[in-house]
């Protein structure tokens, strides 16, 4: 599979904008960037003052029952935050069993936004079409070797900018 | 909406502070200790839905009698989003019970009982809620406004859906060198899954045990997603024992 299948030559200044039928049917298209100028500009200024909204996915996959382990560990270690017990208390184990908990699920949150990578744009473009109702403004997709972030979400359509327009 | 408990305590402590009190008085610690209750007792999205009874504008589902609010519960309903019913003029919020999902309804004060109610059945409680009133004195921010309502709430939460005794226990236990107690407990992790993706909308938070080990329930709102997690042993922790408390 070619890595720059599907790809414009002026990528860097436009826009894929992905369209879903009531049918299931797909059909996806590029735009001059431009045409979605407030878009990008919203999503740079969001990006700019909440640096968590988006998420640039790292290369190795991440172990969440380590993380988990490790997070217990630490935790179990360290004298608990007020209003907690004290070191060893029921009210500790039960702080790090809730602390842990909650990044487990961030863990695996993540997780998953990291297995959003398809070889070629069709494959991506099917999976959004499957998953319309999670898609997230900013939510990063990597397609045919190019990271891209979703800068409109609606009903039957998705637009995906390449992460570059946001720099 | 989602609940921030570790910024919350942070304020709660701070407004503690400065209200000053001898120590084993701290009111406002019981506050702070009954948002972690809710969290750690599976309660959490239950109380994030009873919450949002004080926030929404809409007008609640009403019936004339207790008996045809009860049967409305029996109709399906969407577990991810917030519901209330009011029943003659009294407004309630839709919660899940914990063990098996069962849909039960908490009732919601009115503005006279929040600014004004004493409980003499539950003394600690009402001493934590004259104590909130007057650290909304004290806040500095629209930020610690809220904090302090929502720990406000969180004790009339805790009254309002039965849970004074469970929640007294847990302020007793909580210096306690014991481990936490499982919601249920399963012997093998088949009846666990079983038991997991029957349920309506997990208790995220609790705690279950199968085959006499510890595990979390996991569950995201937004997604669905539901885990149950083992906890580590003290092994692998590098722990032979819990630490003690002797540093201080």
């Amino acid at each position: 599979m070619e890595p720059s299948q599907g790809l414009p030559q002026n990528m860097h200044e436009s826009v894929l904008v992905l369209r879903f039928g009531a049918e299931g049917q797909t059909e996806y298209f590029w735009q001059p960037a431009s045409a979605w100028e407030q878009e990008l500009s919203e999503l740079r200024e969001s990006t700019a003052s909440d640096t968590g909204r988006i998420v640039l996915a790292s290369s190795r996959p991440r172990d969440c029952d380590q993380e988990q382990i490790d997070c217990h560990r630490d935790c179990m270690r360290r004298k608990p935050p007020y209003p907690h017990g004290a070191r060893g208390s029921h009210g500790h184990i039960k702080y790090c069993d809730n602390k842990c908990l909650n990044e487990y699920m961030a863990c695996l949150k993540l997780q998953r936004l990291e297995s959003l990578s398809f070889p070629a744009i069709d494959r991506a473009a099917d999976w959004l079409r499957r998953h319309q109702q999670e898609i997230m403004v900013g939510t990063i997709v990597v397609a045919a070797g190019v990271a891209f972030v979703v800068i409109s979400a609606g009903a039957g359509l998705v637009v995906l900018a390449p992460v570059v327009l946001l720099t | 909406m989602s609940l921030d408990i570790d910024a919350a305590c942070g304020t709660l402590q701070r407004l503690q502070e400065e209200l000053g009190s001898p120590p084993g008085t701290e009111l406002l610690k019981t506050a702070a200790l009954a948002l972690h209750f809710i969290w750690g007792s599976g309660q959490l999205h239950n109380f994030e839905d009873y919450l949002a009874c004080f926030s929404q504008a809409g007008s609640p589902t009403s019936f004339d009698t207790p008996e045809q609010a009860e049967a409305s519960l029996q109709q399906p309903m969407d577990p991810r989003a917030p519901h209330s019913v009011a029943i003659t003029g009294t407004r309630y919020s839709v919660g899940y019970s914990v063990e098996h999902g069962t849909r039960f309804l908490v009732r919601i004060p009115n503005n006279a009982e929040l600014t004004t109610t004493l409980q003499p059945t539950a003394p600690l409680m009402s001493e934590a809620l004259a104590a909130l009133r007057q650290a909304s004195a004290h806040v500095h921010s629209a930020e610690e406004k809220e904090t302090v309502d929502t720990a406000l709430l969180a004790i009339h939460f805790i009254l309002e859906s039965g849970q004074s005794l469970t929640f007294e226990s847990f302020l007793a236990r909580l210096d306690s060198r014991t481990l936490p107690l499982p919601l249920r407990s399963f012997g093998t992790r088949q009846e666990a899954d079983l038991w997991l993706s029957a349920h309506p909308r997990p208790p995220h938070g609790a705690q279950v045990e199968i085959a006499g080990q510890r595990y979390s329930v996991g569950y995201s709102r937004d997604s669905g997603l539901r885990v149950l997690v083992r906890l580590p042993s003290l092994e692998e922790m590098d722990l032979t024992s819990l630490p003690e408390d002797h540093d201080e």
